[in-house]
């Protein structure tokens, strides 16, 4: 098994899975909603302009988020 | 005996058709775009059907039934009222897997919905192909595919609302044996009642424990990905909208492209807009001679051949001499915003936002308030949060609207020789800029912002916008200048040649000048003669009339030449410079003011955005007065 780390550090065009989320609320509930649940397996399309935010692939539709919220997200590199 | 009139809703996720299957099936006029969020609150319209009634209603877009953001309270609350009859369910063949999220959902709740698969067109564009035989098999309730765009799509839909024949049995989800002894054993006392609804006991549990929610919404997650897995192709290709997205969200190209995609538009508009905009000047100009000439021939009294030509001509000409701007400025903006675009440009200023303290979607609202301010404020509909949408709400009427900058051009090139009025416009926009940044931090005092506002957007694929659409959205902005005209802008030029025209005699004497000279002190602080001070004034009602009334004031004192010739020999370069600042930023004209109000039913957010920015703009016209005096 590979080591886990957040989302935010993730290089571009990584494939990966989600662990876990770390947050809650309302923020949480947005996410798992949009189908970031665990054990989904997504891909990082991109960091955006001046790396704020970052464009992942889920579930088979685009989503950008910003660095913030992608530190709230588990993840591992999918196998 | 009537028959009772049958309810039906429209739900499903954000950008998806809803509101555009909703016009083809009521003939209403919903707002329809390529970003998520349009639709903010409940739309209810009757309509008749082979002698049927039908009351549709068109609901904001949701991921799921809980309370994470504005819409689903908006739609919860609409739920909660009555339950309707039967719901469309609008899903979005391009993604599939995450709108039946949302329908399994539905499905859990409610037995009778019936399921759109929507944009089917783009869908088999992009390589997609769903078997709608098979998802209704497994789904048990009536599947339909259309294009809600095309002009048949509500054919279809009609036929399904009105079949008698259906079999309900609703697919549920199957949740792991913790979380069924949970749900078996929910009674929390709000539903206190034994006869609880699996879908009431199964939210209780959600809500009551974050270990659990993550559990039960996974466990929608995995049914929807095996229905998917059983009905959905997909050939993989590169799709069009990652190729331009490469570039438009590039790390280093992003930005300039944005700033070249909105220079052009501004660029467009002008050169595009100014022949029209002479031609239309030069048309009152001769209706004006023209109704001298008639009205002299056939006798009629001075005083009312001037308020004609003079007053009234020569006003409406000059807010007319707006409308190609208008109309252009909408038609190249609604491209934009349709085509998918608007969302990247979130995305892209997100950042440069989130350093001011704002959320990066507060960018579209501000740049539709530098066609009107009145669309930058109705366009702040689409912030979630309360602290957001004040801002976008003030901010906005600081952009300078088309209205605004077309004076401001006109000023600028009557004074300064061509790259110095660049560079003036430059200076202007990015001290309007600098206003915006201001007003976020003050609204801070009265607001708390809430760090929880979440980002998060879904990115849409381009398309192509629909002329339909796109004509429809122009002509509304359109009309709505034209009825501001009929409203404001005939009374403003009456009272102004009114005012310019009596007592009659020497014109210090008329009214118009004797108000200037109580205010002429006023002036003397910012540098600014009387004359531009009543143009001020009387921009107050709408904006244009700023620069109608300098027209009449100099031509009534009896000079001649061109007006911007004789601007020049009466105006200092510092002066205009003050008072094109002055201008931008005084005060929101009246529409503005009570479109505030009707936006957030508060007669005093209205009245301190008026206050507010007079004591802003007076405050920069004296930093500008003097430092100009102290630097040239
Ligand atoms: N290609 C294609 N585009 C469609 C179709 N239906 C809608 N659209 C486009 O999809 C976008 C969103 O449509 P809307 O009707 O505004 O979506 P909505 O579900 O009401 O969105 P919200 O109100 O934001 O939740 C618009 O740009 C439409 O032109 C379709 O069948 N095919
Ligand atoms: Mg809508």
């Amino acid at each position: 098994m590979s080591k886990e780390f957040t989302l935010d550090l993730a290089q571009d065009r990584a494939a990966l899975k989600i662990t876990k989320l770390t947050n809650n609320g309302k923020t949480r509930l947005k996410l798992l909603q949009m189908g970031i649940t665990p054990g989904t397996k997504i891909e990082v399309l991109r960091h955006a302009p001046l790396a704020d935010s970052l464009v992942i692939c889920v579930r088979g539709s685009k989503l950008a988020l910003r660095r913030n919220e992608a530190k709230e997200i588990s993840v591992v590199e999918a196998e | 005996m009537k028959p009772p009139v049958t309810t039906v809703a429209f739900i499903g996720n954000p950008n998806v058709g809803k509101s555009a299957l909703f016009n083809a099936i009521t003939g209403a006029g919903q707002v329809i775009g390529n970003w998520c969020g349009k639709t903010t609150e409940a739309c209810t319209v009757r309509t008749r059907y082979n002698a049927r009634e039908f009351d549709f209603t068109d609901l904001p877009g949701i991921y799921g039934f809980g309370h994470s953001s504005t819409e689903e309270l908006a739609v919860d609350k609409y739920l909660h009222a009555k339950t309707p009859d039967l719901i469309v369910a609008v899903v979005d063949a391009l993604n599939l897997e995450r709108n039946l999220y949302l329908v399994l959902e539905i499905l859990e709740r409610y037995e009778k919905a019936i399921i759109v698969l929507n944009k089917t067109d783009a869908a088999t564009a992009h390589g997609i192909e769903i078997n709608l035989t098979k998802l209704a098999e497994i789904l048990g309730v009536p599947v339909i595919s259309t294009v809600a765009t095309s002009h048949n799509s509500a054919a279809c839909l009609w036929q399904t609302i009105t079949s008698s024949q259906t079999l309900w049995t609703p697919y549920r989800v199957n949740y792991p044996p913790d979380i069924e002894q949970a749900i078996e054993r929910a009674l929390p006392e709000q539903y206190s009642h034994p006869g609880m609804a699996r879908w009431q006991k199964i939210k209780a549990v959600e809500k009551a424990d974050e270990e659990k929610q993550t559990a039960i919404i996974s466990a929608r997650y995995a049914a929807a990905n095996f229905i998917t897995a059983c009905c959905h192709h997909h050939h993989a290709t590169e799709s069009l909208t990652d190729k331009i997205d490469y570039w438009a969200l590039h790390r280093w190209a992003g930005i300039p492209i944005m700033i070249a995609v909105f220079a052009l538009l501004f660029f467009f508009t002008f050169t595009v807009s100014r022949p029209l905009s002479n031609l239309i000047g030069e048309t009152f100009v001769y209706f004006g001679s023209a109704v001298h000439n008639i009205f002299s021939a056939l006798k009629l009294p001075y005083m009312l051949t001037s308020l004609v030509a003079d007053g009234l001509l020569n006003g409406i000409g000059a807010a007319l001499g707006f409308l190609p701007q208008i109309a252009i400025f909408f038609l190249i903006y609604n491209i934009i915003q349709d085509s998918g675009y608007i969302v990247r440009v979130a995305i892209l200023t997100d950042r440069l936002m989130s350093l001011i303290g704002l959320n990066g979607k507060i960018f579209i609202p501000l740049i539709a308030g530098y066609s009107c301010n009145v669309n930058g404020i109705l366009a702040s509909r689409i912030l979630t949060s309360r602290y957001d949408r004040m801002v976008a709400m003030l901010a906005s009427s600081y952009a300078p609207c088309s209205a605004r900058l077309g004076v401001m051009v006109f000023m600028a090139s009557a004074f300064f020789p061509s790259n110095e009025a660049t560079l003036v416009m430059l200076c202007l926009l990015a001290i309007s800029l600098g206003m915006m940044a201001v007003i976020a931090f003050l609204t801070r005092f009265f607001i708390a912002p809430e760090d929880s506002a979440v980002f998060m957007t879904e990115i849409p694929v381009y398309h192509l916008p629909h002329w339909r659409n796109l004509l429809a959205a122009t002509l509304d902005r359109t009309l709505h200048f034209l009825k501001r005209i009929r409203n404001i802008i005939v009374y403003s030029s009456i009272i102004m040649w009114l005012l310019s025209s009596f007592p009659v005699g020497s014109f210090e004497q008329t009214y118009i000048a004797r108000i200037g000279q109580i205010i002429e002190p006023l002036g003397s602080l910012l540098g600014l003669n009387w004359q531009l001070i009543v143009a001020l004034i009387a921009g107050i009602p709408a904006k244009e009339s700023a620069l109608t009334t300098l027209g009449v004031i100099y031509n009534a004192a009896g000079s001649d030449g061109g007006l911007g010739q004789v601007l020049t020999s009466h105006i200092t370069p510092l002066a205009a410079f003050t008072f094109l600042i002055v201008y931008m930023t005084y005060i929101p004209c009246l529409a503005t003011v009570i479109t505030i109000y009707q936006e957030t039913k508060n007669w005093s957010v209205a009245i301190c955005s008026v206050y507010g920015s007079i004591f802003l703009s007076i405050l920069l016209g004296i930093l500008s007065y003097n430092l100009g005096q102290l630097f040239l």
